[in-house]
């Protein structure tokens, strides 16, 4: 009797499997796309921009990450991605040095690495899709919190995590920019959100009950609940990233390019082993509504 | 034995279904060698925390705080060897003391002060992960270990993960301390009659206690192996892992009310859930539905619920036949 139940247990499993794979065949290039977190707005606006370049260029897009900012679930599904021969492998690095690990063995197996949002170790990818550069973005977050109150006061930040590099770095210059322009502003505390939403508001809340003085929130996570806010076009990076990605599976896109052309967007610039997005750009009222968060 | 029949299932159905032939005409996804070893490679340390519970469990005692304790261990590793400047052997001693030192605060607070399990890890759940985020200020993340402590983590040692070796090590110890000693048979006489156990001049108190510290060590050597797997040591260092490694006990046969469980069936627990994992994640629907991390969390929790319902349907099975049979045979008393 228990040899039978084995039997049919086994022949089962293979009759759903070959029901399965047969409509698994598939020879496109396979893109995959690591975000920070998956449920997170930036991220899936970053996918709408992946999605139309994946459509143009007709490869089958791969878009999977932690549902919390986590980074042993980075690691666990780009190990996934290796085992599963894709062909192209584009990270938002939620830790530099731990996805860098995992990065290196696809790189060994031969799989095409480039990295997006937040930067992994530079041994560890071909390129750097950066959205900006740190010191624009920090230059251009101070200049704008500084209009918005009138250049003195006290002001607080919230960022996604206190980890990311990517955000130390904003912070350093924003820190640096305020040295330098805005001596009548303090800067009172720097709290983390961890790219969450009801984080982030509970963390708004308690720092104006504890600062009564402060006049502003700078936050430079994606849930922060700010009246302008500066980014840079999230659906253009998604976009970006694959075409990148597909021309370096190409071989179209070598080390010491200067300049890159991405679909319907254009030539973008090359430095060094970045790929520039292009100057940061500031969100309002008035313009909030042209995009799609 | 069920069990296995299931396991065997699930890794035939992703074999077939799992596999294929990528764009380079490489053999790509489930029935690789590389799949087979990641599969070990993640499982090891859920394994190990698993491997910790079972004799909780089978005390009737529960603990909840082994994940939260792996990440506390995974920062005080990183920051006796980053800021003590201690060498890698020496941190990884005393890390492992940690552990069992907290261990021990369970099992104070259990046998010393009797209160229930289930509420004191629930505490030294939260008292750890604080603890840790605390040490950390929720942003010190440790990396860059040297390349001979990443190899436990990374690379192959005889043909296997390295750390599958320990891991394989923990499991033949605890085998041989619950089936071949009586400690595993005070265990069981623990979970099945507390009272009882006392009566018949059992130490119930030491038994219990070096359950709990077990667990804390066990906890330790899962957080070193963690640490070493993904070159960092952060504070949210095995969140969640109490939850599955609870699943995977149970899954294998483990009774939450005590008395009852083995380790081989601990063992077959882990891999069922791994298999189911890391297979859906190969499966063409499921990548592209880009959906793999959620699949696996509503299969995991089908597979237990499957299980349990099969385990006590042959008893329910039984009773209602023997109902039915009492009923005709009352009834053919009464016919002629």
């Amino acid at each position: 009797m228990k040899n039978s139940l084995l039997r049919f247990c086994a022949a089962g499993a293979v009759l759903l499997a070959s029901l399965l794979t047969a409509s698994a065949a598939d020879s496109k290039l396979i893109v995959a796309m690591l975000p920070k977190s998956k449920g997170n707005a930036y991220f899936i606006s970053c996918k709408a921009g992946a999605d139309k370049a994946a459509k143009e260029l007709g490869i089958q897009l791969l878009f999977d990450g932690p549902t919390d900012s986590n980074a042993a679930k980075q690691n666990e599904i780009v190990e996934n991605w290796i085992t599963l021969g894709v062909d192209v492998i584009a990270v938002a690095a939620e830790n530099k040095e731990g996805i860098s690990t995992a990065l290196r063995k696809a790189q060994k197996q031969g799989i095409k690495v480039l990295t997006y949002d937040a930067d992994a170790m530079a041994d560890a990818r071909s390129f750097f899709v950066n959205q900006a550069t740190p010191q624009g973005i920090g230059q251009t977050l101070m200049d704008e919190a500084a209009r918005l109150v009138g250049a003195e006061g006290e002001f607080a930040m919230i960022v996604g995590s206190l980890t990311a590099a990517n955000q130390r770095e904003w912070q350093k210059y924003v820190e640096a920019r305020l040295k330098e322009k805005f001596p009548k502003m303090k800067l009172v505390a720097v709290r983390p959100c961890d790219d969450l939403k009801d984080k982030a508001q509970s963390e708004a809340t308690a720092l104006l009950s504890a600062n009564p003085k402060l006049k502003l929130i700078m936050a430079i996570c994606s849930p922060g609940v700010p009246e302008s806010v500066i980014l840079w076009n999230t659906g253009d990076l998604g976009y970006l990233t694959i075409y990148a990605g597909v021309a370096l599976a190409k071989d179209e896109l070598k080390k010491g390019a200067k300049s890159f052309m991405a679909g319907s967007l254009g030539s973008f610039g090359i430095e060094g082993d970045n790929i520039l997005l292009g100057k940061p750009f500031i969100f309002n009222q008035g313009n909030i509504d042209q995009f799609d968060f | 034995m069920l069990l296995l029949y299931v396991l065997i299932a699930e890794w035939l159905f992703f074999y077939f279904a799992g596999t294929s032939t990528n764009r380079r005409g490489i053999i790509v996804g489930f029935g690789t060698w590389d799949r087979q070893f990641d599969i070990l490679r993640h499982s090891c340390e859920i394994g190990l925390l698993a491997l910790a519970l079972t004799p909780v469990i089978i005390t009737a005692g529960i603990d909840l705080s082994v994940g939260s304790l792996l990440g506390l261990c995974a920062i005080l590793f990183g920051k006796l060897w980053h800021d003590g400047g201690l060498p890698i052997p020496l941190a990884i001693g005393l890390t492992l003391g940690i552990g069992a030192l907290a261990g021990a605060l369970n099992a104070v607070l259990i046998t010393a002060l009797r209160l229930p399990p289930l509420i004191v890890t629930l505490g030294t759940y939260s008292l750890f992960r604080g603890l840790a985020e605390a040490i950390t200020r929720g942003s010190i993340t440790y990396t860059d270990f040297p390349e001979a402590f990443l190899f436990i983590g990374q690379e192959r040692w005889l043909g296997l993960p390295t750390q599958a070796w320990i891991f394989l090590l923990v499991a033949l110890a605890m085998g041989l301390l619950l089936h071949r000693t009586t400690y595993g048979r005070a265990f069981r006489t623990i979970g099945l009659a507390p009272e009882g156990a006392r009566y018949a001049g059992l130490p119930v108190e030491r038994r219990l206690a070096l359950v709990y510290v077990l667990a804390g060590l066990i906890a330790a050597i899962a957080a070193i192996i963690y640490t070493a797997r993904l070159g960092q040591a952060k504070a949210d260092a095995g969140s969640g892992y109490e939850l599955f490694a609870i699943t995977a006990v149970v899954l294998g046969g483990t009774s939450i009310f005590g008395g009852k469980g083995t380790i081989p069936g601990t063992l077959l627990g882990v891999a069922a859930i791994a298999v189911l994992k890391n297979g859906l994640a190969c499966l063409p629907v499921v990548m592209r539905l880009n959906a793999a991390e959620e699949m696996s969390g509503l299969f995991t929790g089908a597979l237990l619920l499957a299980a349990l319902t099969a385990s006590v349907l042959p008893k329910i099975l039984s009773n209602l036949r023997s109902r039915r049979h009492t009923a005709t045979q009352s009834t053919s008393t009464l016919s002629p």
